[in-house]
């Protein structure tokens, strides 16, 4: 599974978007959130389970300076 | 006090009204002459400069030679805003761009600015002021719109510090207390005397507050230029502000664009960066938690005390809500806070209650936990007396920072400082410091000259090693690193290192994008990012905007789009402003090419001026790498996996200083592939020199810049 562009070692079957948010500590309100190019609602966190094989973007969206 | 002024020269005009955001007047003033003239803006200047940094690098440009240096005479302070600036109906269209020959870099330096000033010369009648010349005695220049006249008279009384004067000049030139708002002031202040770091203030009067307000243009020394000319200040004095005095070509799409942005900053800022409660020190909260806020002069990126200046501690206890603070007319995003009635507690001002302009991010991250201060008080403090004194905080701190350094680590003593301790943290130092540039003594002195100068004195007088003094002195052209730790963003160490004035991030912010979110993994990525972001945000200077309402504020669905980032219905807004006002079409990758020629005359005006090749680009290792051992080992399993994964060096049973040189050698090599990437695709050298094509292709091949290049293909 890849995690931003780099391999996800610690992948687990049943592992759900919200899990992999938790885990990773992704602790910002502003994220956007895609799995095999596809944009997944906040609301289904908790429900859109991960596949071994998915491609995942997990990206903070913070303007800076 | 004013009775006391001379009028020296004295010059009588007839305002001309704009017509699609611009007049084609430009404003000469020599105040050694004491001559005013007005100059038609030729057709091919404004087509291919536009407006704002373009105008200032373009009169620039033509009012120095290669030999010119910050206090020549002939070096100018040119200032524009841009055609957009000046309407009402969109948030952050009141920037002006001012433009010298940097007494830190020796490079022009471009400087962009809230406050009134540039509206203000344009429904004065001008697109833009030139000031070159020095003065035998102190002056101010006031341009009256009102009445069409000019003047430059002597000034013997008046204060120099800018919130002093700035209050005097405004009450000076108003006819009452509702007048108060038709004027702006530009200062500098005393410390900006004695340093090479001196700011610009330009003031906006709060009717509320029933102050002048300050925003600087902070880099690059623009103030101790100013001071260098014997001005004390610059006063404007337009006519009443209405929606519609740039005579628009289609003000319904103006309209209907900005209550479009107001309705989103309504319904949204409170839920993304809350710029309307806090302003830009929302950062504080973020930064540390990824390891990017700047600690001990950029050593570290977070510390434990980092919640003492978060914005929770600024928002409860200092900072006034509920005030309508934009630093011009319609912006409801409002992010210039300030704290009321704040009693100063050191130097002249002391038991004065006084309005704080601040913090932004920039002051409470350099004042603050680059020198290992987390008191909110004392950051307040010092933000007044570097707007006061008319001080670069970004310069300033990072500077005071690399001082307290090389007191820490014995390259300099308390003999040497005066008596100063200058250990991180310690405030009254820093505070002391500050107070001495204002009197221009002691070690103030020193460490105003900024971190290219303090390198090369710790060398020649203290017998410092200078490849130390280079691994941490975070300078580069001469110019102060800004506030952010970019050890672990390749990219950012780019759009620090790749930008013409000097590492600024207002060319580019990719941190977060790169180290976070890994969208920019390869070399092209970055390469593409570095070519994208500093052209896109070029053109916010060229036209008098500014860049929070493009992205620290994103529409609904923003998400949906293909390049979240890009905030493209905010480029479409824009698209939109710029026909509204010019009444010409331009698509997005049209803006991209009015930015590329103003960039790339800029790179050649370096070059010209002596440091704009590829030598010039090169990064300092503290903003790169962990150069010591304690830096090396507070974050030993992050540099031991890199030196594992990316390096392929097997980090077991090798000593620190064997790692940090792996690491070292990696992460150069990495600068230096990316160097590669950035100039090929910014159609440079690899030298880092504008092709001949290049030049060609954006219609920028002046004889006068072929001469540059020339000699360097």
């Amino acid at each position: 599974m890849l995690l931003n562009n780099e391999e996800f070692k610690d992948f687990e079957k049943g592992m759900t978007v919200e899990d992999l948010i938790k885990y990773k500590e992704f602790n910002r309100k502003l994220l956007i959130v895609k799995v095999n190019g596809k944009l997944i609602d906040q609301s289904q966190y908790k429900t859109k389970t991960i596949e071994q094989n998915d491609n995942v973007q997990i990206h903070y969206q913070l303007a800076g300076g | 006090m004013r009775q006391k002024h001379k009028i020296l020269f004295e010059y009588k005009y007839e305002p001309k009204k704009l017509k699609h955001g611009y007049t084609d007047k430009m404003l000469y003033v020599n105040v050694g002459e004491n001559r005013i003239e007005e100059k038609d803006v030729p057709q091919e200047v404004k087509e291919k400069f536009i407006g704002g940094k373009g105008y200032g690098l373009r009169y620039l440009w033509d009012a120095v030679n290669p030999d010119t240096k910050w206090d020549s005479e002939e070096n100018e302070i040119v200032m524009s805003a841009g055609p957009i600036a000046g309407i009402t109906q969109y948030p952050g269209t009141g920037k002006t761009l001012v433009c010298s020959i940097s007494p830190m870099t020796d490079i022009p330096i471009d400087s962009n600015v809230g406050g009134y000033i540039g509206p203000y010369l344009k429904f004065s009648g001008w697109d833009g002021l030139e000031v070159q010349g020095k003065a035998k005695e102190d002056v101010v220049i006031v341009i009256d719109g009102t009445e069409g006249k000019i003047t430059i008279e002597t000034a013997p009384e008046e204060a120099v510090d800018g919130h002093v004067l700035g209050e005097q000049l405004t009450e000076m030139y108003a006819k009452d207390e509702h007048e108060k708002r038709q004027i702006s002031v530009i200062t500098a202040g005393t410390a900006a005397e004695n340093t090479r770091m001196g700011i610009l203030n330009f003031s906006f009067y709060d009717i509320r507050r029933k102050v002048p307000r300050l925003k600087q243009a902070g880099r690059g020394g623009l103030g101790t230029v100013l001071r260098n000319k014997k001005i004390k200040g610059i006063v404007v004095k337009s006519k009443p502000v209405k929606g519609d005095l740039n005579n628009p070509y289609d003000q319904s799409i103006i309209n209907k664009t900005g209550i479009k942005l107001h309705k989103e900053i309504a319904h949204h800022d409170h839920e993304q960066n809350n710029m309307h409660r806090i302003g830009t020190a929302a950062l504080l909260d973020v930064m540390p938690d990824f390891d990017l806020l700047p600690v001990n002069n950029f050593q570290y990126g977070t510390h434990k005390d980092a919640k003492k200046i978060n914005t929770k501690v600024f928002i409860n206890k200092y900072l006034t809500q509920g005030m309508v603070d934009g630093c011009w007319y319609g912006c409801s995003l409002a992010c210039t806070k300030a704290a009321d009635n704040f009693e100063i507690k050191t130097g002249p001002y002391k038991g004065h209650k006084v309005v704080v302009d601040g913090p932004e991010y920039e002051n409470a991250a350099g004042l603050g936990s680059n020198c290992g201060i987390f008191d909110p008080e004392a950051i307040l403090e010092l933000n007044f007396y570097c707007d006061t004194y008319g001080i670069d905080t970004i310069s300033y701190g990072t500077s005071t920072a690399f001082a307290m350094e090389c007191y820490e680590r014995g390259i300099i003593n308390k003999e040497i400082t005066g008596g100063l301790e200058l250990e991180f943290g310690n405030i009254d130092a820093s505070l002391e410091l500050i107070h001495q540039m204002s009197r221009g003594e002691g070690f103030g002195k020193v460490v105003g000259q900024g971190i290219l100068r303090m390198k090369k004195l710790f060398a020649e007088e203290y017998g410092a090693e200078p490849d130390f003094l280079f691994d941490i002195g975070t300078e580069q052209k001469g110019l102060e690193y800004a506030e952010y730790v970019c050890k672990e963003s390749l990219a950012q160490q780019g759009g620090f290192g790749f930008t013409n004035k000097g590492p600024q991030h207002d060319e580019a912010w990719l941190i977060v994008m790169d180290m976070v979110n890994n969208q920019i993994p390869t070399f092209e990525d970055k390469a593409e990012a570095l070519h994208y972001y500093p052209m896109f945000r070029t053109w916010f200077g060229l036209l008098g905007l500014c860049k929070l309402p493009w992205n620290d504020i994103v529409p609904e669905g923003n998400e949906k789009t293909e390049e979240p980032a890009k905030i493209q219905e905010h480029v479409q807004n824009y698209l939109d402003l710029f026909y509204g006002i010019t009444g010409k079409t331009i698509t997005k990758e049209d803006m991209i090419v009015q930015s590329e020629k103003i960039y790339n005359f800029q790179r050649v005006f370096n070059i010209r001026m002596g440091k704009g090749l590829r030598k010039h680009d090169k990064s300092p290792y503290r903003m790169m790498g962990p150069v010591t051992k304690e830096e090396y080992e507070s974050r030993q399993e992050r540099y031991d996996t890199q030196l594992k994964e990316k390096v392929g060096y097997n980090p077991e049973g090798k000593t620190t200083e064997e790692k940090i040189k792996a690491l070292r050698e990696f992460k150069y090599d990495q600068y230096e592939q990316l160097a590669d990437a950035v100039y090929k695709r910014r159609g440079w050298t690899m030298n880092g020199v504008p092709t001949k094509e290049k030049l060609q292709d954006l219609g920028m091949d002046f004889p006068e810049v072929l001469e540059v290049i020339e000699k360097h293909l």
